[in-house]
């Protein structure tokens, strides 16, 4: 690399990654020793550190966190394990359709999830008006929680364990099998070990997220009577008396969580200690299942209808229900919800089209940011290449939440030249930094995969290193980049719990007019508006990707 | 919440009536409501009117009952901080808020307008008997929130 370019494009790097990542971290640590920072004095360091951790609340908080992040680990290995191994290693009729419905709960944002189980459970809701029962207390309890979690974050387990297990292939098997092996015992001694790599990974995944999951403790936690840290930092915000120091130490506890999982699931994932592909590519044969053909499907179609079956369902009645008081009645239906929505009268379509540039602009920043972190981590030795790695790594690790209360104690102060508090592009640094990991660690892979020689030729024949990137990286990498720009894009799209923290006040996106409407206005607007968001952002991505596909030809 | 607890003929025996009866702290006012508009629950008590309003009007079926014993008002403030930069521009706004055309917006949205002249769309100043309210202070506001929260078994 240049010196001189090369000094160039690290410290933008370095410029980039400090106002999305550095500064709000910075800020959290600062406020959680010094709590009167607000008044920007440095009186009384670890004035409020000694009492946050004495607070008799915090070891429960702590509790109730990791609770909730095993729980849903664990059930959704209870849920998906078998799923894939089905998915995987026999002759299941419908593969691609049971892929495509377990695609469906991403696109879905959680906290819906938990809103239409709510109609549907609670008392009077729509099993009571069907069946005569309900399940609310079951839903509004700790079991409740972990379930709507769990229905939403299975398919995180189950493409990771059935692609690992398809990896695998049944070679090893046959080799048990024609030693002596029953297929009980091969599968205990050969496929599962083999699989645990992937197995692990994915759960400490799960366990992340749920960790950091804001809507649906919020929305069912509360007659639960379950807290956890994450709605315990937005209590600190939100409700007086306002706690600022205290928001910030448990934000730090909530990142040490989250960075041990990461750490360790990082640590897994690159041991590299289970090479199964070889080359040789196993043989694609599946074990037949014979008579457990049928049960097998209806497994399968049991899990679909209750993570995305009867979630939409909710959904969809809800929006097309005129009152939610007329319940299930033929009379009842209607697209009233949907004229408000669409004739922006409550400012639902404001909301959309802002949730759309701001997902476009989350997605061209981090693309860029991603790029250029992802270049001087692969290609460069200079100095700073570490704190370029470490900084574009760290967002893997940092909960929505924390990097909300991150922005605001940045931002929030009078003495910044450039005020940007209370605008839009706190929404725009929030999402950048959360979703930066996707284009780094795409564009990282594509860039492992070209050959530097190719850049070298360039710089021979004359190319500056902004040139070389612009004519030679770049348009190599474009197609990994731009996947991972979509990924941001529609996560950008539905992303709540920093939305909620920053948004100025009168701005509004999807999620937050959709949660608001369910907090605080009418539930059947903000279902309405969430369908037409979901399905406006999937044709988005549809296009783009054939757009994409248009450009490789 | 202060004015009913320091009233004598409600107390602290309200809330405490209410936690025997099963009452919930649910979270927001729509989150409260809903339950009661798909009919798992009975009845929110202390829910801010102009919501539940508003939903009746759009035909969901819900009354608003105000006690004949007497409620409390929750004041809307507006408020221009010293310090503020803008002190004129502020002072218009509120001026604003409270001139003819800004109550009526006001009253639009169900709310109580703070003006009598304005009529109100919704039950007004002369239909509600209220209870005499008493400023606290920022501890015994505090306390108050403690005892709340432990008479209802929040954390």
């Amino acid at each position: 690399m240049e010196r001189n370019g090369g000094i160039g494009i690290i410290g933008l790097s370095l410029a980039g990654l400090g106002t999305v990542v550095a500064v709000p971290m910075l800020f959290v640590l600062l406020q959680a020793i010094f709590p009167h920072l607000g008044e920007n004095s440095l009186r009384e360091p670890f004035g409020a550190v000694w009492s946050a951790f004495a607070d008799p609340r915090l070891p429960e908080l702590l509790a109730n966190t990791v609770r909730l992040g095993v729980c849903v680990a664990v059930a959704c290995t209870i849920v998906a394990t078998p799923l894939a191994v089905l998915r995987a290693l026999t002759d299941l009729p419908g593969k691609g359709l049971w892929d495509l419905l377990f695609l469906i709960p991403f696109m879905m944002p959680p906290y819906i999830g938990a809103f239409a189980w709510t109609m549907t459970l609670q008392p009077g809701g729509f099993t009571t008006q069907i069946f005569g029962a309900n399940g609310g207390a079951f839903l509004f309890s700790f079991w409740g929680i972990v379930t709507v979690m769990t229905l939403h974050l299975f398919p995180v387990v189950y493409f990771a364990v059935s692609r690992t297990l398809a990896a695998i292939g049944p070679r090893y098997i046959h080799a048990a099998r024609t030693s002596g092996a029953g297929p009980l015992y091969a599968f205990w001694r050969i496929t599962l070990p083999l699989s645990l790599p992937g197995l692990a990974a994915s759960l400490l995944l799960v366990f992340a997220m749920s960790i950091e999951e804001y809507g649906t403790p919020a929305t069912l936690g509360r007659q639960a009577q379950y807290l956890v840290l994450v709605t315990s930092i937005e209590e600190r915000f939100a409700e007086w008396p306002i706690d600022l120091p205290g928001a910030a130490i448990l934000s730090l506890n909530l990142v040490l969580l989250a960075l041990a999982a990461f750490l360790l699931q990082h640590w897994i994932v690159t041991r590299r200690s289970y090479v199964t592909i070889s080359g040789k590519h196993g043989d694609a044969s599946t074990t037949p299942l014979g008579a457990w053909r049928w049960p097998a499907v209806m497994l399968f179609a049991l899990v679909a209808a209750l993570a995305v079956v009867i979630p939409m369902a909710a959904v969809l009645i809800t929006a097309t229900s005129n009152t939610i008081s007329g319940g299930l009645a033929w009379n009842n239906i209607g697209l009233r919800h949907f004229e408000s929505v669409l004739s922006n009268r409550d400012g639902a379509m404001d909301a959309l089209f802002t949730s759309l540039w701001l997902a476009g602009g989350a997605s061209l920043g981090a693309g860029l940011l991603g790029l250029l972190a992802a270049y001087v981590t692969v290609r460069s030795r200079a100095p700073g290449r570490g704190a370029v790695d470490a900084l574009s790594t760290l967002p893997n690790a940092l909960p929505g939440m924390v990097v909300a209360v991150g922005l605001i104690l940045a931002w929030n102060r009078s003495w910044w030249p450039v005020q940007i508090y209370n605008t839009s592009f706190m929404l725009l640094l929030a999402y950048i930094c959360l979703l930066l990991p996707y284009p780094v660690r795409y564009a990282a892979a594509g860039l492992r995969q070209i050959s530097q020689s190719l850049e070298a030729a360039a710089r021979v024949s004359g190319a500056g290193l902004a040139m070389t990137i612009r004519r030679i990286v770049l348009p190599m990498i474009a197609p990994h980049l731009a996947v991972a720009m979509m990924l941001v894009f529609a996560i950008a799209m539905r992303e709540l719990v920093a939305s909620v923290m920053v948004a100025p006040p009168g701005l509004r996106t999807v999620s937050t007019y959709v949660f608001n409407q369910f907090v605080q206005g009418s539930a059947g607007e903000g279902m309405a508006l969430s369908v037409i968001a979901i399905f406006s952002s999937t044709a988005i991505l549809v296009a783009m990707s054939r757009f994409q596909k248009n450009l490789e030809h | 919440m202060s004015g009913l607890v320091s009233h004598k003929s409600y107390g602290w025996k309200l809330f405490e009536g209410l936690k025997t009866n099963g009452a919930l702290v649910p979270g927001a006012n729509a989150q409260a409501l809903n339950p009661v508009l798909q009919g798992a629950r009975a009845a929110v008590m202390g829910a801010v009117d102009y919501i539940a309003l508003g939903a009746r009007e759009k035909g969901e079926g819900i009354e608003v009952i105000y006690p004949a014993s007497g409620t409390v008002l929750e004041a809307r403030p507006a408020m221009i901080l010293q310090s503020s930069k803008n002190a004129d521009n502020a002072k218009r706004f509120i001026d604003y808020i409270l001139s003819q055309e800004g109550q009526a917006l006001v009253a639009d949205t169900y709310l109580l307008p703070a003006r009598t002249d304005i009529k109100a769309k919704r039950a007004g100043w002369a239909d509600i008997k209220l209870l005499d309210q008493q400023a606290s202070s920022e501890q015994e506001r505090l306390a108050t929130l403690q005892r709340f929260k432990s008479v209802m078994g929040l954390k």
